[in-house]
């Protein structure tokens, strides 16, 4: 398994978009949603991509898909190059990717019967033949999300949302797709059907052999579903680390400050001392974002340095990536230096 | 961090005995609050839990009178403040009392404040309104809440329309609004639910430090056990319109005692145990509460459920001092 | 199979039970909805129903026809006999009027038919594609709209010249154009659907995802823009034949008669302008009533919901 290619590789990844502003539409500055991310996937792993509003997590989700297009950089799927496809090879590529979305209520077509829904990928491909086998095979669909057959000729506002969720998977899984784009797929669900999700997401991992790409801001879920973990910020790549490096050992300061910032469900005073707070200001917009580190301004060890240069993505461990100049040898020489 | 004394000998601030308010939907009764009762002492922070549906917000809303009045309304219980029934007052009083003496804020930040005005006229409102400040220095006064939020560059914010402040700011602005008139009962319902996660941190601590500086106590609605967790004294359970646990903080979280508390518990996944271990959800939905099932309203979904469950409600029965369940079964023996 | 399905997990009633009874056939069940919840807008469908009743069997009706000159009888006022009187050439008012009505009908259905299924054209092309076509697509219908419409129409006519089908193709024009806007708004609003962005990502083509996805959505603003143009196609039609650019005598055309007949003989004969406008005004009305209520039943249904609080309300799965 290490030395097989991964599913999927990211490098450079940049998506700008243009503002414009004015009777003329003149150029009003940029909003750099993703600013240089880089990462892989290996096949039959969940790496989670985590980060705070304007990391552009969600934009690098869609950037996979090909949805959203792309400033810079490269996509490769099973080693093949998709970052510009033609038509039939982006048809293809449709068929092995799939997204699973946030919102279990407006995701589905309210007016199309549950049977259509999940089908539609299958008509889309034309993946079966004749009526019968279409019913028999998204009623199949449907068992393995843990829904009952008979819920096909229902419409989706008779359904509740963790039910709905459920048929978005079984709309995910009809192409038979190797990687699942998950789009914060419990963050919209309570807490205590949010477990039955994840482990419906867990169970199909196993049985399927599925890989996903998993986006989110709880921590907690992440810690719990993912191998390994992207930390972005400010549309950059800040930390990468298998599940328990990260959440043990992490280096980063806005992940320590992240992980810090999370409640405990304990209200233990020993335990309570975890909670740490620190992180002060805002999360920034990342429209004409300032030069060097994207953390600095809210970083407690920020130097000249970091204001100046952004840091590059170093390895400091074995599948441990961490970009910080304060984590950077050869800066770290030059920052001593300077003192 | 909690209070670990939970002295009786605090006055009480506000008793709730059998708030009822229940919504007409399509014809049927919807109970969304059945027969809550509660209190809330001076000077504490109490934790209302629940998911969605279980009533928690309707709760609050209901204390306030803020319900809509067709398709809701309240048909029961007593709301004494003061040794005042909240719900006996007539619009006037009931409006005096809002933002002065109980103040409310809400989870969307993006809703809550009005678009178009800017936010030292929105600030000056409550203090206008209730008139605890004169005329002349009502500025100052806003400033000096701008500054007790933690709010940077306080005379530039004054000016500022909502649109340009993130949503963190926005709070921290809703925040001043319900603290302006300095009221002894803050409800805030899901404050950071909206927010990203460390600003949800400063947020949260900030509530905290300044209900404690003023003495005033902070109803807290929230379906987060880990906000709860740190900054609750006491818990309240919601489930279906009903309280089904009620007790401390160390209580609730260290020696919970209904099935849905239970089931919260072990269905999270939590940054202290182990992680890739298999989480125990709890099976099914939340009733339709148009139509509850009979007898215990979690039962169905319940894996203590015994035959007594079925037919006959439980009753909230008292354990220790704080601590109650509404519960047939003794979890603990059967774990 | 699956750990994750937890028996009692899989609920075979789900959250909302629906509530399944023995249905009415749409039609009628719609109409009884219309009386209970917008009685003047069942009253405009009333009106509707008589207009295409009385244009349809036209020949039944008055079956002397609508220039049945008679100039013994001219201008009687309404009587038993004739009961809306007779005009200056001894013809039925009534047989006219009824005549009238199926010219009225044939043009406004026509040319309204007409111009949604451009306005759907236009707008499904500009909003769903976007880009240069948009771009070139909006600018073409704002400089349309920058003339009043009383000049295009003047225009046309002289261009074209007057006849039954020329006025049905300018109206449809003038009227399509102009509605594009409105088809374009709601196919950039359902766009925005999250299951747009789903059936795009599996790689639903175009073509499917608007027959689908958008079509249902835009259908009904298109209905109740059809019914809007209804009643300004009959008025604009009126107005052409006041000014005698309409379709010609012998005509009756209810807006020639208002002008040409009316007009002459207001003092004389009132009842030759009066009743052809009755006729076109209770007709505007009854259109126009019907297609408000029309939006009003069919708008928050479409769209699912009056709000996000007041929806989770309304759900009773509270806040």
């Amino acid at each position: 398994m290490p030395n097989a290619e991964p599913l999927l590789q990211v490098s450079g990844l940049r998506v700008h978009f243009p503002l414009q502003a004015g009777l003329l539409g003149r150029h009003a500055g940029t909003v750099k949603a993703v600013d240089g991310v880089a990462f892989h996937i290996d096949r039959g792993e969940t790496l989670g991509l985590v980060g705070e509003s304007g990391c552009g997590k969600s934009t690098t989700g869609l950037a996979m898909l090909r949805m959203s297009p792309l400033t810079d950089g490269r996509i490769h799927f099973d080693g093949e190059d998709i970052t510009s496809p033609d038509k039939p090879a982006l048809k293809r590529l449709r068929r092995r990717m799939q997204m699973v979305y946030q919102d279990p209520f407006g995701a589905l077509n309210p007016r199309m019967k549950v049977l259509d829904i999940i089908g539609e990928p299958l008509r889309v491909h034309r993946l079966t033949r004749g009526r019968a086998a279409y019913r028999e095979k998204v009623m199949a669909l449907l068992e393995k999300v843990g829904l009952k057959a008979e819920m096909a000729d229902r419409y989706p506002h008779e359904f509740s949302g963790g039910q709905r969720q459920r048929i978005g998977i079984a709309r995910a899984l009809a192409a038979d797709p190797e990687l699942i784009i998950c789009d914060e797929p419990v963050s919209a669900l309570d807490v205590s059907i949010q477990a039955q999700v994840i482990n419906l997401l867990e169970d199909l991992q196993k049985e399927l052999g599925l890989t996903y790409l998993f986006i989110a801001h709880d921590l907690a879920v992440v810690r719990h579903l993912c191998h390994r973990i992207v930390v972005m910020y400010l549309g950059r790549v800040v930390e990468v680390a298998d599940r328990e490096t990260l959440y043990d050992n992490p280096q980063h300061p806005y992940t320590q400050a992240l992980l810090g910032a999370i409640p405990i469900a304990d209200p233990d005073p020993e335990v309570q001392q975890h909670f740490n707070p620190s992180l002060s200001g805002e999360v920034p917009s990342p429209i004409d974002p300032p030069p060097g580190c994207p953390f600095h301004p809210r970083c407690p060890h920020a130097t000249e340095l970091c204001r100046r240069e952004a840091p590059r993505a170093l390895e400091v461990e074995d599948r441990h990536t961490v970009a910080c100049h304060l984590h950077d040898p050869d800066r770290a020489q030059a920052m001593a230096g300077n003192l | 961090m909690n209070m670990k004394a939970h002295d009786v000998t605090r006055r009480t601030l506000l008793d709730v005995r059998n708030l009822h308010t229940v919504f007409e939907k399509d014809g049927n009764e919807v109970h969304a609050v059945n027969q809550v009762s509660f209190d809330v002492k001076e000077g504490e922070i109490l934790a209302i839990v629940g998911e969605s549906g279980s009533g928690k917000s309707i709760t609050a809303m209901s204390l306030l009178r803020l319900i809509p009045s067709p398709p809701g309304r309240i048909i029961g219980g007593r709301v004494l403040f003061n040794d005042e029934d909240l719900l006996d007052l007539d619009d006037e009083q009931i409006r005096r009392l809002r933002g002065r003496d109980i103040a409310m804020i809400f989870q969307e930040p993006m809703t809550s404040l009005n678009p178009s005005l800017r936010i030292g006229r929105q600030l000056a409102e409550p203090l206008l309104v209730h008139g605890s400040v004169p005329k002349d220095q009502v500025r100052e006064r806003c400033l000096e809440l701008l500054r007790q939020v933690r709010l940077g560059d306080p005379e530039k914010r004054l000016d500022a329309y909502p649109h340009e402040l993130s949503g963190g700011m926005r709070q921290r602005v809703m925040i001043a609004m319900g603290l302006a008139c300095l009221p002894k009962l803050l409800i805030a319902d899901e404050p950071t639910t909206a927010l990203d996660v460390t600003v949800q941190a400063q947020i949260l601590e900030l509530l905290r430090d300044l209900v404690r500086a003023n003495n005033s106590s902070m109803m807290l609605i929230t379906h987060d056990l880990g906000v709860v967790a740190r900054y609750a004294d006491r818990i309240n359970v919601m489930y279906a319109g009903r309280i089904v646990e009620r007790g401390t903080a160390e209580e609730i979280f260290h020696h919970p005692k209904h099935p849905y508390t239970l089931g919260l518990m072990e269905s999270m996944p939590r940054l202290d145990q182990a992680p890739g271990s298999r989480l125990t959800p709890i099976p099914g939905q939340p009733p339709d509460l148009s139509d509850p099932p009979p007898g215990c309203p979690f039962h169905p979904r319940c894996r203590f459920a015994e035959a007594r469950c079925r037919s006959e409600r439980p009753p909230l029965e008292q354990l220790t001092e704080h601590h109650w369940k509404a519960c047939w079964v003794d979890t603990d023996a059967k774990r | 199979m699956n750990a994750s399905v937890e028996p009692t997990a899989v609920t075979a009633t789900p959250a909302r039970p629906v509530k399944r009874r023995k249905s009415l056939p749409k039609p009628v069940a719609f109409f009884a909805r219309l009386c209970r919840e917008r009685p003047l807008g069942a009253v405009g469908a009333l009106i509707c129903l008589v207009l295409l009743f009385t244009g349809v069997f036209a020949d039944l009706i008055a079956p002397q026809g609508y220039n049945a000159i008679n100039p013994i009888d001219r201008l009687q006022p309404p009587s038993a006999e004739y009961w809306f009187g007779t005009d200056q050439l001894g013809r039925d008012i009534f047989a006219r009027i009824v005549h009238g009505a199926r010219l009225s009908v044939i043009v406004a259905f026509a040319a309204t038919t007409l111009s949604i299924v451009l306005s759907a054209l236009l707008g499904i092309v500009s909003g769903y594609f976007g880009g240069r076509l948009d771009m070139l697509i909006q600018r073409i219908v704002d400089g349309w709209m920058c003339f009043p419409d009383l000049i295009l129409l003047i225009v046309a006519v002289a261009v074209l010249g007057p006849g039954t089908w020329q006025i049905i193709v300018i109206l449809g024009l003038l009227f399509g154009i102009a509605g594009s806007r409105i088809v374009r708004g709601a196919v950039l609003s359902a766009k925005q659907n999250v299951y747009v962005h789903a059936a795009q990502s599996m790689g639903a083509s175009s073509t499917r995802i608007l027959w689908h996805h958008i079509l249902p959505n835009v259908m009904a603003p298109l209905i109740v823009l059809y019914t809007t143009r209804l009643a300004a196609v009959i008025l604009a039609e009126s107005g052409l034949s006041f000014l005698g650019l309409g379709i010609p005598p012998p005509s009756p055309s209810w807006g020639g008669m208002l002008s040409l007949d009316g007009r002459s003989y207001m003092f004389q004969a009132p009842w030759l302008a009066i009743i052809p406008g009755i006729a076109l005004t209770v007709v505007v009305f009854g259109i126009n009533m019907f297609g408000d209520a029309l939006r009003d039943m069919l708008d928050p249904r479409m769209r699912g919901g009056t709000g996000r609080y007041m929806a989770r309300v309304k759900r009773g799965t509270g806040v």
